[in-house]
């Protein structure tokens, strides 16, 4: 209807073309642009001409920052006067290993300030690796009346008193996801906030906080919000009280159990397979915490229409996982620890063909006096029976340059390979041989790659064809790789689409550091740990590029002269004023 | 791989210009990034015994990284962060190379003798939310705490060979940024599921044995309780009762507790086992002159 539409509007345009504003109907522009929902489309758009500018900036519901630092909440308000949903992202994504001291920054407050004066009518927020006070948390419950989604993941700085202002004031909440922070888990009396007139909840994910909450006031809850389709539980919510919560929502389509170690009795765990079975809608499975294979059966009903399965908690055996396997034929990502050995992926190789997601993570990282987890012959057992597999994140303590070969042979399709090799600097356990080889083949057959996370024995070699090669990488994560500045120069010389690169533990210095002067300005940002950059090299990459932010992190004892944590990125809002002293911009 | 001082050995891509100055530093462990342990030069391997090699270095407050990482090995990766913390002490231009050489060292050493030596405690590495580092060391707290106080309630049978595959902790005898270390595994003749103990809370052999005992042979959530009958306190060491307490070394040799000073016990032990005494008379020839062991 609409290109219709556009076509006649388009004719009407050409023949008016000596007018100098252009005569494309406003009405026409906005109706098709209300429709545009990516942030890069829009991007695109508004780079066409002024008007288009306009147009879109005014029609803008949804604003994305990658980085709270490139922007202010200022200038945002200024241009996109209608926002109802922000995301914001703060700190780099290395503080999630805890390589960003603590008071970095990344602080919400400043832009729930603008946001109450400029967005009353606000409705979601999504934060990812922010500081958030409960100061902040009871502002944002207060400042927005018709607030319904927060989403946290990866913050930090507040409790579950913040939380239960959420829980108090927005009366028309949908959404409360808190995701994996740094949240200080005081009780579990914040669930019982929620007014016994609030019916509004279709999110609820508290599956990552630890204290008990009233259950009486959870299944009450529950009952009463209809519209409910996400419900992540937490540990200590019991198989029995699982139940009873299915029985009230059997129209749930993501579920997190609570712990699936309860004691059950025969006719207990019966009632817990037809609660199950009555749930048809349900196409995300995630919790099983302590999950014991003797209960896993009672899953099954649940599992014909499953596409996402997060075991991560669940230290599943091989043959566990093996016959739950089998009950879900439609999975599509699947998420498991390294319990599950070879013999698992196996057992997903032979049963998930429409597999397109595995993310396998070590239940013990750092166990050394065990010989464990996952192997490559896991990764290629996969490989040959997931074809349409292209996102992967596999830690493993052996690798061969061979079977990432064969792998990415079976699997061209890969968008995100991220292999994590576990102890820095492994070579080719066969052959001795560094696994350049490896992330070659990776490149030059996944012409698709966006992200690629390296790992083990690598040479410059490894950078040379990264550069040359991946053309459509977005996001580089390299530790304890390469042999010089060259490696680095070759990266930032090709990939043309690079927006983040995470350096960690690596030979590259200020000539690796500084080849990279106008390619930092069409990045989002660039992260140098641990490396061999000075603090002359930062300096002279702040004068030469005015537009970029170079902030240095110091750390205690260390040489005045070297830049321990280097931490680069473009910005139009000017060198941050909330840095911590250990915090240098230079 | 070549063994002995050849640190650089058998990585192909790397550039042996660095290899001159690496060979002679053997760097202090540290247990934190940023570390305030010292750098010591020295020539020689740091095999055998806590303080071999030349390193010392100040340990951190928690009992530090003593146990770990100073015995048997060469270079780790592990050795990452005293190395990255005192590239300032070094002089400025060639310590980079030098710095960067020590790491090329630690990398391809630690690999040595072909089998994985699996991952060191550097920080932040592997590449794991610190999130999720912790819930899965509260899962493992939650069914079989091993401090004293409490036992979660969530305590369940698990048969002996899912036991054996995964201990659910992830922190076992080494290191992480939280100072986590020290673990060790305990297992008891007859309990299948088996404990970890902090070896660094505790200064000798009489408050080990102690922590052990509460753990298996009193505690009323212990799965063991109903499978054995014990009704009265039992010595591990003293060789009377009806168990012993015997560990592995590094070696992979099972030796009675008790025998070697505690601080070299500490380097060599890699995890304990509550042995029958029928069973551990094979254990060692000493076992059987001695009455009462006494810790040195």
């Amino acid at each position: 209807m609409e290109s219709s539409e556009l076509k006649r509007s388009k004719d009407s345009a050409n023949s008016h073309e000596s007018t100098r504003k252009s005569s494309f109907p406003d009405e026409v522009l906005d109706r098709v642009l209300s429709l545009l929902k990516s942030h890069r489309d829009r991007s695109s758009v508004s780079i066409v001409c002024k008007d288009w500018y306009n147009a879109e900036r005014l029609s803008r519901t949804h604003v994305f920052i990658g980085n709270c630092y490139s922007v202010s909440p200022e200038i945002v308000a200024r241009r996109f006067p209608k926002i109802r949903s922000v995301t914001l992202k703060g700190k780099p994504r290395f503080s999630d290993f805890n390589l960003v001291p603590q008071n970095w920054g990344a602080d919400i407050h400043a832009w729930l300030v603008v946001f109450a004066a400029k967005y009353p009518f606000l409705e979601e927020l999504r934060l990812k690796r922010m500081a958030i006070s409960d100061k902040s948390l009871e502002f944002l419950a207060l400042s927005f009346p018709n607030f319904k989604a927060l989403s946290l993941l990866s913050c930090d700085g507040f409790s579950t008193n913040g939380l239960a202002a959420i829980a108090t004031h927005c009366k028309n909440l949908t959404e409360l996801d808190i995701q994996e922070n740094g949240i200080d888990d005081k009780g579990g009396g914040w669930l019982s906030c929620f007014p016994e007139c609030f019916t509004s909840l279709e999110v609820l994910n508290f599956a990552n906080l630890t204290s008990e909450i009233n259950f009486d006031a959870l299944e009450r809850l529950v009952s009463r919000c209809k519209s409910m389709r996400v419900l992540k539980l937490n540990r200590s919510i019991s198989l029995e009280q699982l139940q009873r919560l299915l029985v009230s929502s059997p129209q749930l389509a993501e579920l997190g159990t609570g712990s699936f170690s309860q004691g059950l009795t025969f006719q207990q765990h019966e009632e817990l397979e037809r609660s199950l079975s009555n749930c048809k809608n349900i196409h995300t499975l995630s919790g099983l915490w302590e999950a014991m294979g003797i209960y896993l059966p009672a899953l099954y009903p649940a599992c014909a229409h499953l596409t996402f399965l997060n075991l991560s908690y669940a230290a599943l055996q091989s043959g566990e996982l093996a016959k739950l396997l089998t009950h879900c034929p439609q999975l599509r990502c699947l998420w498991v620890l390294d319990t599950v050995e070879d013999k698992g992926l196996e057992a997903i190789g032979l049963n998930c063909p429409l597999l397109e997601e595995l993310r396998v993570f070590p239940a013990d990282p750092f166990d050394e006096d065990i010989i464990h987890g996952v192997t490559e012959a896991g990764f290629v057992a996969v490989s040959f029976g997931c074809p349409r597999l292209h996102y992967v994140l596999y830690f493993c303590r052996q690798m061969t340059n061979a079977a990432v070969a064969t792998i990415v042979q079976n699997c061209p399709d890969f968008t995100h390979f991220r292999l994590c090799i576990m102890n820095p600097g492994q070579p080719d356990y066969l052959t001795n041989e560094p696994m350049d080889e490896a992330f070659g083949a990776v490149v030059k057959t996944c012409t698709k790659l966006q992200r690629l996370s390296v790992s083990g024995l690598l040479t410059n070699l490894t950078f040379e064809n990264i550069g040359r090669y991946a053309k459509n990488l977005e996001t580089l994560s390299v530790a304890f790789a390469g042999s010089s500045d060259w490696g680095m120069q070759c990266v930032l010389g090709g990939c043309p689409k690079l927006r983040k690169l995470e350096i960690r533990d690596c030979p590259f210095g200020n000539a690796a550091l500084l080849s990279g002067l106008e390619k930092y300005e069409s990045m989002r940002s660039l992260w140098m740990s641990a490396c061999n950059v000075t603090m002359n090299g930062c300096r002279l990459l702040a004068r030469e590029m005015p537009r970029l932010n170079v902030e240095v992190m110091k750390e205690d004892g260390s040489d005045d002269s070297q830049a321990d944590k280097v931490y680069v990125y473009r910005s139009i809002a000017g060198p941050r004023r909330d840095a911590p002293p250990s915090v240098l911009t230079l | 791989m070549e063994g002995g001082l050849v640190l650089l050995g058998g990585s192909s891509g790397v550039s042996t210009n660095e290899s001159a100055v690496s060979k002679v530093e053997v760097v202090s462990e540290a247990t934190s990034y940023p570390a305030e342990s010292e750098l010591e030069l020295g020539l020689g391997l740091s095999l055998g015994g806590c303080s071999g090699g030349g390193t010392t270095g100040k340990t951190k407050a928690a009992g530090g990284s003593s146990s770990w990482g100073e015995c048997g090995r060469i270079l780790t990766a592990k050795d990452f962060p005293s190395v990255v913390s005192h590239r300032a002490k070094n002089r400025g231009g060639p310590s980079s190379i030098a710095v960067s050489g020590t790491k090329r060292a630690a990398e391809s050493v630690s690999h040595e003798g072909g089998s994985p030596t699996g991952v060191s405690q550097v920080v932040g590495w592997p590449p794991i939310r610190a999130y999720r580092m912790n819930s899965l060391v509260n899962q493992a707290k939650a069914p079989r705490a091993e401090e004293d106080k409490g036992i979660g309630e969530k305590d369940k049978p698990k048969d002996a060979s899912k036991k054996k595959l995964y201990n659910g902790n992830p922190i076992s005898s080494g290191v992480n940024e939280k100072g986590h270390l020290g673990f060790v595994k305990v297992n008891m003749d007859g309990i299948p599921i088996g404990r970890k103990v902090d070896l660094n809370a505790h200064s000798c052999y009489e408050s080990l044995a102690q922590a052990l005992e509460d753990m298996f042979l009193r505690s009323p959530n212990s799965v063991g309780a109903e499978k054995e009958n014990v009704t009265k306190p039992t010595r591990l060491l003293d060789g009377l009762s009806e168990f012993v307490l015997t560990y592995e070394d590094k070696e992979g040799d099972w030796m009675l507790v008790g025998d070697v000073p505690w601080r070299m016990f500490l380097c060599s032990v890699r995890r304990l086992r509550i042995m029958r005494t029928s069973e551990a008379n094979g254990l060692a020839p000493r076992f059987n002159e001695r009455q009462r062991s006494k810790p040195i």
